[in-house]
């Protein structure tokens, strides 16, 4: 059987540096529409410089220099002349450690979409429903609409801001280690609620857990010291590693 | 400070001082408070106390820590040696009194002043006061590690006591003699005899136009200028020079700014209010830089990032997600920073008189109230010796009426911060 695979956003020959030290080292790899690509490998080999390259969330950062073409919707993004906000709307990212803004719960997702030029307040209403249903937090909180974001639990925080990353209906949803500051019970509803959403959206996720990433995704990347070692499908990867630097990692020899 | 202070009164623990026995140790502790109370007290309101209360006082701690250290000898010899060696000094001191002279001649080291034993005397109170507690408590907690934490704990909430008590005798001092010389005509009238009679209307008015022009100029200036500082200036060292140039500006005495509006601008405006106004600003300008960068700083940048991950834009991000968190502190160093700047002489006093025309125009000359109090202080002595006494009424009224602006103006600011606190 084939399955007839389309490439969400295609990276081609990626270096970065931050200053004088090169963090990713001549990456090319795909991201398959409508899958989970997982990127693993040992802490500081650049995976998470390598998720925010495909947001351009890198330029925020002081000398950082970016090489390289980064293809989404047949456009390179990687260039100056490239539309930034727009790139960020179709391409949504949820960090490590939750940051809810400050504001009430609907005031945080009806953020995005107020900024982007909707006003109504039914349809952010709408929005908000939406949004919250899609990432299982609407029963938890729909009758607390007001109340301060803040006052959530970890768990449900993280699920406030994949909500929210959801709220300009993106194309991709980026997670750098969305699960690491989480117990056990919120991982898994998160790691369940991934599986969903891959359904209508592209998911690329970095993660140091291996195990986690051998349960949620379709494709796993793996990274060692800036350079992508090995990519394909998790299956082959976790259970027939070409590279021997793969199987090291993930027969744990060093992790 | 209700919780520490609770843990540091341990109450089961001092209901086991009411013995007999041990009892002189919980004496010690408060006669040593007391010693540090009378001392700052007087050294404050310079009180003179006859030379037969010193030595009383210092006698009775000398008995006081001599019992502590005879019945702490078995607990650890080496500490109750000390507080005997202790008590033996204060016993020294305590005929000391009656042989150091009244008045100390300072001009064979070269000095023209003359050092009052007094003085002498109620620092020595204020200084065995403090270290006689400190050993105080370490004897009641048996020299344990818990008697030092508890001596640590008494140094600090010393300090803390140490910087009320003379604010609360300056207020005191200020609102009883200040008090009965605040009637309605004294709000409302015009001044006339340099001070000696009618009112401080034209200051009280000089001081609300210095104010609404520091409002405008200095609020959106120095907030900017934070916001600026903080989000939109790289790495640069000549970002770097600035800061630092506005830390340094903090430092730099108030007349060197008086000395600045009347080179840059005075010429422009003349001694006026607008000059006046703008030099005051330029006061308060590092303040509300700083404490506006500070703010900001304290920001997490995970809000930043979250916000730009979605799409917004660099003003749209600080607008909606930075500022508002933000804003309680940097209210609170607006409103620190104009009470600094009404309350200053230096840097208006050149141009200042004592009446201004009403409605004020603000190409005249300035009256404000720090200005109009020096004024009048300079020319106290002038005139009858009811004028005199007028005088000096109005003197410390005035400075009543100026302490209760200031006061409103923080009473404002506190209000708005936990208005904004709240929200969050």
């Amino acid at each position: 059987m084939s399955e007839k695979m389309q490439t969400r956003m295609n990276i081609e020959n990626l270096s970065l540096w931050y200053d004088k030290k090169q963090a990713l080292i001549d990456v090319s790899m795909p991201v398959y529409d409508k899958k989970v690509t997982a990127i693993i490998g040992p802490s500081g080999c650049g995976k998470s410089t390598l998720l925010r390259c495909l947001n351009r969330m890198n330029d925020i950062i002081n000398k950082c220099r970016v090489d390289g073409k980064i293809i989404f919707d047949g456009k390179d993004v990687n260039t100056k002349n490239a539309d930034v906000v727009e790139l960020r709307k179709k391409v949504g990212m949820v960090f490590q450690k939750p940051n809810p803004f400050p504001k009430t719960i609907w005031e945080n997702i009806a953020y995005a979409p107020k900024i982007h030029g909707i006003k109504n307040k039914k349809k952010l209403d709408g929005i908000v429903e939406k949004c919250l249903k899609d990432a299982f937090l609407w029963e938890e909180v729909h009758d607390r609409l007001d109340l301060s974001a803040m006052g959530l639990s970890g768990g449900q925080q993280q699920r406030l801001c994949i909500a929210r990353a959801l709220s300009i209906e993106p194309e991709v949803i980026l997670m750098d280690e969305p699960c690491s500051a989480l117990d056990p019970i919120a991982t898994a509803k998160i790691e369940d609620l991934i599986r969903i959403l891959v359904k209508e959206y592209t998911v690329v996720i970095v993660t140091h857990n291996m195990q986690q990433a051998a349960r949620v995704s379709d494709y796993t990347a793996y990274m060692y010291l800036g350079k992508l070692i090995e990519f394909g499908k998790t299956k082959q990867i976790f259970e027939n590693p070409k590279e021997e630097l793969t199987e090291n990692y993930i027969t744990g020899r060093f992790g | 400070m209700g919780v520490t202070f609770h843990s540091f009164i341990d109450w089961d623990h001092l209901r086991s001082f009411l013995t007999l026995k041990r009892f002189p140790l919980l004496f010690t502790f408060i006669l040593s408070c007391l010693y540090a109370m009378i001392g700052f007290t007087c050294l404050a309101t310079i009180a003179v106390l006859d030379q037969i209360v010193y030595f009383m006082l210092f006698l009775l701690g000398f008995i006081s820590f001599f019992s502590t250290g005879i019945l702490t000898c078995t607990i650890n010899k080496k500490k109750s040696i000390r507080i005997l060696v202790f008590a033996g000094i204060l016993l020294l001191i305590s005929f000391l009194t009656f042989v150091i002279p009244i008045s100390i001649n300072l001009s064979d080291i070269g000095f023209s002043a003359s050092l009052s034993n007094q003085l002498i005397l109620q620092v020595f109170l204020i200084a065995f006061g403090i270290s006689g507690g400190i050993l105080a408590i370490s004897a009641m907690y048996n020299f344990s590690p818990i008697g030092s934490e508890k001596g640590a704990y008494l140094l600090i909430i010393l300090c803390m006591l140490a910087v009320i008590y003379p604010l609360v005798i300056i207020l005191f001092q200020v609102i009883v003699n200040g008090a009965p010389g605040i009637t309605w005509e004294f709000l409302t009238e015009d001044v006339r005899d340099i001070g000696a009679e009618g009112g401080i209307f034209p200051a009280i008015v000089g001081t609300m136009v210095l104010m609404i022009i520091i409002i405008f100029v200095a609020i959106p200036l120095g907030v900017g200028a934070g916001i600026y500082l903080e989000e939109y200036a790289g790495e640069h060292i000549f970002v770097r020079m600035i800061k630092t140039s506005v830390s340094i500006l903090r430092g730099v005495p108030s007349i060197v700014f008086g000395l600045f509006g009347l080179a840059f601008f005075a010429p422009i405006f003349g001694l006026s209010f607008l000059t006046g106004g703008l030099a005051l600003s330029c006061y308060a300008l590092p303040m509300i830089i700083r404490t506006s960068s500070e703010s900001l700083k304290g920001i997490p940048n995970g809000l930043r990032e979250g916000s730009y991950a979605l799409g917004a834009s660099k003003w749209q991000t600080i607008r909606r997600v930075i500022l508002p968190p933000a804003l309680p502190g940097i209210i609170t160093g607006i409103v620190l920073g104009i009470g600094e700047a009404i309350g200053e002489t230096a840097v208006i006093m050149f141009f200042a008189t004592l009446s201004i025309r009403m409605p004020p125009n603000l190409f005249d000359s300035i009256a404000s109230l720090p200005t109009h109090l020096y004024t009048l202080f300079v020319f106290r002595s002038y005139g009858t010796p009811e004028e005199v006494a007028q005088r000096t009424q109005n003197i410390w009224s005035t400075a009543l009426v100026l302490l209760i602006i200031v006061l409103a103006l923080n009473v404002i600011g506190l209000i708005i911060r936990e208005k904004y606190r709240k929200e969050f």
